[in-house]
């Protein structure tokens, strides 16, 4: 082979080598351009979906604060109009305190001594406040001769508004004939009453 | 625990209990006579002393007072508040065990309920009214499917939110907390009750915790007209404590050692769900309970899929391929379903579209299973286009987030691109106008 | 003389009283203040057991129990068609009436409607001779059903003294006197009560031989069951046995149905309400709600009236036989009455016996099956009237051997057995037809022959011989995979599969495939044996089995039961001859079309 053959073979190999870089430079080139376009659109898509839940996120915390600001309010209100009732409720038991003297109450106390006596057989000891000492007894001795009954008043007195304590005679049973329970007992119709009164409906 | 020199009790009368230490328990009475009287402790009986304690006897059957107000509010299992808020203040006090409601003044449910969730939307369509349990196993997502119903559930066309009513049976703390996150983030706190009996509470309390919280859907449901969602969560808790009654009492068991009555008294809290005539709200009940060792044959969830008007089984197989919600369609069912869908109701193709599902994924399970034998080389084209289709079944149609809300068109459009992979030849369930409008595959 | 003694002790449903020395067993009784209905069921001196059909919370000893002289008993009358009963015949509609959307305790009311006047035709005259059971005259209850009213079975020979003129009278009316050979004047009113704890008479028992047609194919074609038999159909839950049953319910060519829904979902007995009043009956063209009487005691309400209402039902359904016609009975579930059973047994602190069932529980399943049949009344004229009795058993986690199932099948003779894996891949109904049996096939294959098609028992033989080698066929192919199988046997399993679908599964909820009548019935089995002989020819003459499995008849074939409908039924024979003509030549061109 002539040495001019064989640079004729090196300038060809040379510039098909050239052809090859140059075209593969080009298409590289064009990949970047289409990866950059690609990822363009799909930055786009992360913004737009990173939008997007950021707006639901935006719109569940909103949710959440109207939501929990109503329910707060709501909660504060009730526990004011709870510490209402609890006032009402002392003062309504001091009153009660004081009303031992009326005819009403004479006849309440005998219904409760013959109910206690009713349910816990005819032995039974009475216990009752200081005020009420005397006239309880009163009313156990016209009850216990009215009827065969046995019924013993405790000196012991208790601390209640009124009405009495029962219980049999070994003490296994004994019932709770106290005003104090009994306004235990209907404190939630009270309560009603009252929140009706204080919101302003009267049914 | 049995008390002596009873005069006045009468059966299911709420009795208190004061200890030794003035400590006082809530019970009532579970048989009466001769002068004795059965109470069952709802708080235990552990530091009770044979003399000294003390009992009272209420003369009422246990009850819970129920408002407007309880919205929004926590309690107790035996419904006392538990939020350090003041006892509600009640428009009524309504017995907690409930009356039978007449099957003559029932209305039959017929509204579809979107849950956003492709899956029971399509497939396993809930009603207004209906009871569908979820039947899970521990440590599935239940919880998060369940939070996800309750957050999303709507009536199309209305705008009636629902109110929820969350009973918490025996669960742990997080799991409590984690429903009454998901209802505060989601605002709908506001319109929830919820009631929390945890783990470490007293078994027996439970018995009454499905109870009160009942009573108080129904109020809310058929006095204040609301659409009321209720979940129990966990049934198999509320189960067990009745079983440990049962045993200390030393009745004669049923099977797996739980009392024969097991059936009537699930009964008793699933069938309070429905609609009545002539009133506006509703109970839609979604208990939840895990089968023990995931065995749906357990009296458990065996006894309450004979009360509940379908079943949506989670499975394991899915719940281990990461797949949310993980529901095991073939197991599951929506009784209802025939009667909430079709024309006028959701869309006309609705029921065959769902039908052609379970066919498609039905064949597609059986196809699976034949690969493994025989290889892919033993199949025909068409089996393996079902095995295509149940792929992407799982994968398209099955799973979606917990905090995504598909709309029904979504869901069916879906449920179509799936039947789209089969040849039009397969779509033995589908009338031929339905494939014309919605059918996307090669004809 | 009327017990009057006081509860001593409660527990649930179950109370005893003392003082209760005069009371009979399963008398009535009245119990505490509000007068809950009761019944005794166990007597030990003067304390009587009782099982209180209304809840009891609330009673205490001392509380007054009085007893009403009568056992338990249903009112037998015209007005009980198209009403629904809870467990001890009180009209639910009256209850909600009364005590609103829940159902209160304490609620009496009358069966049925004693004002209305109904328009009384004798049929009897002055001077007549009756016997107990003899028929009166008629009424029309429904324009569905001609009311018979009966002389109440256990009353005396006597001779009609007055009756009244053909008219409009209410039920407290006394239509009728007589004299018995003793004597004794007698009183007729278009009703009477029966103690339901006692079978009502007859005087002769025939053999079954008629089959009741219910329309659904699996049932009349492979497993029927008799006008007067007993069937019980077992099955885990969301294996559709509720469907099942109101299938029967509304097909069945019977002239009553008498449905008990017995702890199941109340939702359940709201569909039948809703729904069969606007369902028409083929036959008649009336609302199938006209034959129909339901009992609910839904899974809620109180449980021992759960153990009641079977047996309200049942006096219903006899006292409809006695009038000559053809009842069905269809409760749903015994399982729960045999829990209802187990309860108030463990209350009692009886012994139990398996899975705490009662040793009795046997004894009282075999009574109840053994009032279903096919009789001659009593009293004239002569006629005759059938009970058949369908009881749904819902098995503990789907167990076929558990107690109530393993006894069930022992007085039954037809099984229906539900599958649930059938049920899973949507195979509906899921009656398992390797399973399932039916004792009757060979009693009423004489009436299909007459009535049908001298080939039916063939038909039904050779068509089920081919579900039967899939059977062993699909072990090997669970192993081997199809392609190990010999073309012969692959259609096997392709013809079986072409049953499953075209004759087996059957679509209640369309319009045309709910009901399918017998003859379409035996066409469509006919073609499919058709089909698979056909094949196996063409397989012998060298025909591949790729081309028998392209043949667009396949397809009509499978669609034919909801494609042709009762009425077009000659359609069938057009689908013959283009399933003949599809095998001739070389098998491609026939264009197929319905």
């Amino acid at each position: 082979m002539s040495l001019n053959s064989l640079e004729r073979t090196i300038d060809k190999v040379l510039s098909q080598k050239e052809s090859t870089l140059i075209s593969e430079i080009d298409s590289a080139l064009q990949n970047s351009l289409k990866n950059l376009e690609s990822s363009k659109s799909s930055l786009q898509v992360e913004y737009d979906s990173i939008i997007e839940s950021s707006k639901k996120q935006a719109e569940n915390l909103k949710r959440q604060i109207i939501g929990s600001s109503t329910l707060n309010a709501r909660n504060k209100e009730l526990v004011i109009i709870e510490s209402a009732i609890d006032e009402i409720f002392i003062m309504a038991k001091e009153k009660l305190a004081k009303s031992n003297n009326e005819k009403n109450y004479e006849k309440l106390l005998t219904r409760l001594i013959q109910d206690s006596s009713a349910k816990l057989g005819s032995e039974i000891v009475i216990q009752c406040n200081k005020t009420d000492l005397n006239l309880v007894k009163k009313l156990v001795s016209q009850e216990s001769s009215n009827r065969k009954s046995k019924i013993t008043v405790s000196n012991e007195v208790v601390d209640i508004i009124g009405g009495i304590k029962a219980a049999s005679v070994d003490g296994t049973m004994s019932l709770d004939n106290t005003l104090d329970s009994n306004i235990e007992t209907l404190k939630p119709l009270i309560r009603k009453r009252i929140v009706q009164l204080l919101r302003g409906e009267n049914k | 625990m049995v008390v002596d020199g009873v005069t006045t009790a009468s059966f299911d009368e709420l009795v208190e209990i004061e200890t030794n230490e003035g400590e006082r328990r809530l019970g009532k009475v579970l048989e009466v006579g001769s002068g004795k009287a059965v109470v069952q402790v709802f708080e235990g009986t552990t530091g009770l002393a044979i003399t000294g304690t003390r009992v009272k006897f209420l003369g009422k059957t246990m009850a819970m007072p129920v408002s407007q107000e309880l919205l929004g509010r926590v309690f107790d299992g035996l419904g006392r508040p538990n939020d350090g808020l003041p006892d509600p203040v009640a428009d009524k006090f309504l017995d907690v065990n409930g009356e039978p409601m007449n099957p003559q003044s029932r209305e039959y449910p017929t509204s579809f309920i979107q849950t956003g969730v492709s899956v029971i939307d399509g497939m396993l369509t809930l009603v207004r009214g209906q009871k569908l349990p979820i039947f899970s196993g521990s440590g599935m997502s239940h919880n998060i499917l369940a939070a996800q119903i309750a957050r999303q559930a709507t009536v199309v066309g209305t705008n009636e939110d629902f109110a929820v009513v969350f009973a918490a049976i025996g669960v742990q703390y997080s799991e409590a907390q984690y429903f009454k996150r998901s209802l505060e983030e989601s605002g709908a706190l506001k319109r929830s009750v919820l009631f929390v009996n945890l783990a470490d509470d007293p078994a027996i309390e439970r018995i009454i915790t499905p109870r009160v919280a009942l009573t108080v859907a129904e109020y809310l449901a058929f006095d204040l007209g609301m659409h009321v969602l209720a979940l129990l969560t966990d049934m198999t808790n509320y189960a067990e404590a009745l079983r440990e009654i049962s045993a200390a009492r030393e009745e004669v068991p049923g099977r797996k050692g739980y009392p024969g009555y097991l059936y009537t008294d699930l009964a008793n809290n699933y069938e309070r769900a429905g609609r009545i005539k002539g009133k506006n709200g509703s109970v839609t009940q979604m208990p939840i309970l895990s089968m023990p060792a995931d065995d749906i044959t357990h009296p458990i969830p065996d006894l309450t899929g004979y009360i509940t008007e379908g079943q949506v089984v989670l499975g394991r197989d899915l719940f281990r391929k990461g797949i949310y919600p993980p529901v095991n369609v073939m197991m599951s069912l929506s009784r209802l379903m025939k009667d909430g869908v079709g024309e006028g109701k959701t869309r006309s193709d609705h029921m065959e579209v769902g039908n052609q599902l379970y066919d498609a994924y039905s064949r597609a399970q059986e196809v699976r299973a034949l690969a493994e034998i025989v290889g892919k080389a033993g199949l025909t084209g068409v089996d393996l286009k079902y095995l295509d289709a149940g792929d992407s079944f799982e994968t398209h149609f099955l799973k979606q987030s917990p905090d995504e809300n598909r709309n029904l068109d979504e869901t069916l459009s879906r449920a179509w691109d799936i039947l789209a992979t089969l040849p039009e030849g397969e779509l033995t369930k589908i009338k031929d106008k339905h494939i014309q409008q919605y059918y996307k595959g090669n004809k | 003389m009327v017990a009057k003694g006081r509860i001593v002790w409660v527990s649930g449903p179950a109370v005893k009283a003392d003082g209760m020395s005069t009371v009979k067993m399963y008398e009535t009784v009245e119990v505490g203040d509000s007068k809950l209905i009761g019944e005794v069921i166990r007597l030990t001196g003067d304390v009587a057991f009782i099982q209180v059909y209304e809840s009891t919370s609330g009673l205490k000893p001392g509380e007054p129990v009085t007893g009403t002289g009568q056992p338990l008993s249903v009112l037998l009358g015209p007005g009980i068609l198209g009403r629904i009963y809870d467990g001890i015949q009180r009209p639910l509609d009256e209850i909600a009436e009364k005590s609103g959307a829940f159902i209160g305790r304490g609620i009496t009311t009358s069966p049925v409607d004693m004002k209305k006047k109904y328009k009384f035709t004798p049929s009897v005259k002055k001077d007549d001779t009756i016997l107990g059971g003899s028929i009166l005259g008629a009424v029309e209850e429904t324009p569905l059903l001609t009311h018979r009213i009966l002389v109440p079975p256990n009353y005396p020979e006597a001779t009609i003294t007055e009756i009244a003129k053909e008219g409009e009278y209410d039920l407290e009316h006394i239509i009728g006197h007589a004299n018995s050979k003793n004597g004794d004047k007698i009183e007729l009113k278009m009703y009477h009560k029966w103690p339901v704890r006692k079978p009502r008479p007859y005087s002769e028992r025939f053999d079954p031989t008629i089959p009741l047609i219910t329309g659904q194919r699996i049932i009349d074609t492979y497993f029927p069951i008799a006008k007067g038999g007993t069937g019980a159909i077992p099955g885990g839950f969301g294996t559709g046995k509720t469907v099942t049953l109101h299938q029967i319910a509304k097909w069945a060519d019977s002239k009553v149905v008498v449905y008990i829904g017995c702890g199941e979902r109340g939702n359940e007995m709201t569909e039948v309400l809703v729904e069969f009043p606007h369902l028409i009956d083929p036959r008649s063209q009336r609302p199938l709600m006209e034959r129909t009487v339901l009992v609910a005691n839904t899974s809620n309400m109180p449980v021992a009236a759960r153990e009641a209402s079977i047996y309200t039902g049942v006096t219903m359904a006899e006292y409809y036989r006695d009038m000559g016609y053809d009842v069905v009975l269809v409760a749903d579930s015994t399982s729960r009455w045999a829990e209802a059973l187990r309860e108030m047994s463990g209350r009692l602190e009886e012994m139990p016996a398996e899975e705490g069932y009662p040793s009795y529980l046997a004894s009282r399943l075999a009574e109840f099956y053994e009032r279903a049949g096919r009789v001659r009344a009593l009293g004239s004229p002569d006629r005759s009237g059938s009970v058949t009795l369908v009881g749904a058993v819902s098995p503990s986690g789907a167990d076929f051997t558990e107690p109530v199932t393993t006894h069930t099948i022992r007085f039954i003779k037809t099984f229906w057995a539900l599958d649930t894996r059938l049920a899973y891949s949507r195979h509906y109904p899921s009656i398992n037809w390797m399973q399932s049996y039916s004792g009757y096939l060979e009693d009423i294959s004489k009436w299909w022959k007459e009535n049908v098609s001298p080939d039916w028992y063939d038909l039904r033989a050779e068509s089920y011989h081919i579900l039967q080698r899939e059977d062993t066929l699909k072990e090997i192919v669970r192993l081997l995979g199809p392609e190990a199988l010999p073309d012969e046997e692959k259609l096997v399993l392709e013809v079986a599969r072409m049953l499953k679908i075209g004759i087996l599964q059957q679509n209640s909820f369309d319009k045309v495939d709910t009901y399918c009548s017998p003859a379409k019935q035996l066409k469509l089995v006919r073609l499919m044996v058709m089909f698979y002989k056909e094949s196996q020819k063409a397989l012998k003459e060298g025909k591949s089995l790729a081309d028998i499995r392209a043949l667009p008849i396949i397809t009509t074939l499978l669609k034919a039961k909801f494609e042709v409908t009762d009425e077009q039924i000659s359609k069938l024979d057009e689908i013959e001859k283009q399933l003949s003509d599809s095998f001739k030549g070389n098998m491609e061109e026939v264009k197929v079309s319905v």
